[in-house]
């Protein structure tokens, strides 16, 4: 998938990378009561990021179809793809604890999810920055004559 | 019950992913995920229908189930794919999921009142 001659999936990959970065951040800050607005900041980094990444795991699912099923980079590509998942529903989780009727889930609770995700989320992109810089998907096509 | 028929779907889903993993790699599932992912759709599905016959839902959270009831009959066809012990088509898969996905969200939507 690709926009502008360029591949759509690393443009987007940034956005729920920084909005759930944000999120982390205020959980913590928030489980910590240190910033009054941080609860609101958490959840509405957390969302936007959620709909971030699906959109970025939409055009990644589309990124598969140009790597050989039986080569090294689709067996990185599949665990990337798991790695994301389960950041995907570690933050929906957080997201959920923390939108809870009477919020009855303690910001610990809530930060803790959200930092797993976060712990994920960086195992996940090692994985996808090998699939680039090792395996060269969506490079090597990009720079034939 | 629709929390808990969301949390069901979720881990499901992964299980799902697990096996596309396999089917993208063209290599044959492990039987007992596939069996596992079978397990908790049925479990959550069953669980959306008996909050819809006791409590009611919400016409977002009937969607929802339509959908997801459509995800498992596309199941079925690639359940019957394996048990052939043949390796099932990719777009069968990407259709199967897209489809469950859809159902996912919307049931999410509805759980959480944004529908």
């Amino acid at each position: 998938m690709r926009f502008l001659g360029h591949p759509v999936h690393p443009m987007l990959v940034h956005f729920p990378i920084v909005l759930w970065t944000i999120a982390v951040i205020a959980y913590v800050a928030n489980a910590a009561g240190m910033i009054e607005a941080a609860d609101e900041i958490a959840e509405y980094s957390n969302g936007a990021g959620l709909i971030m990444a699906l959109l970025a795991m939409t055009a990644g699912g589309f990124e598969l179809r140009t790597i050989d099923s039986r080569s090294e980079a689709m067996r990185v590509a599949t665990s990337h793809m798991m790695f994301m998942a389960v950041v995907w529903f570690c933050f929906l989780a957080a997201l959920l604890l923390q939108v809870s009727p009477g919020r009855s889930a303690s910001p610990l609770v809530v930060a803790s999810c959200a930092i797993a995700g976060f712990l994920l989320m960086i195992a996940g992109a090692r994985l996808g920055g090998r699939l680039v810089y090792d395996f060269g998907v969506a490079v090597k096509s990009q720079s034939k004559p | 019950m629709l929390t808990y028929a969301l949390i069901i779907f979720a881990i499901g889903a992964l299980g799902g992913l697990y096996l596309a993993s396999h089917v993208l790699r063209e290599k044959l599932a492990p039987w007992p995920v596939s069996l596992l992912h079978a397990a908790l759709g049925a479990i959550g599905l069953l669980l959306v229908i008996y909050a819809a016959l006791t409590h009611g839902i919400s016409h977002a959270a009937l969607t929802a189930l339509i959908i997801l009831i459509v995800a498992a009959l596309g199941g079925f066809y690639l359940a019957s794919i394996h048990l052939r012990s043949a390796i099932a088509p990719k777009p069968v898969v990407f259709v199967h999921a897209g489809v469950a996905i859809i159902g996912f969200l919307t049931l999410l939507g509805a759980v959480t009142g944004i529908f």
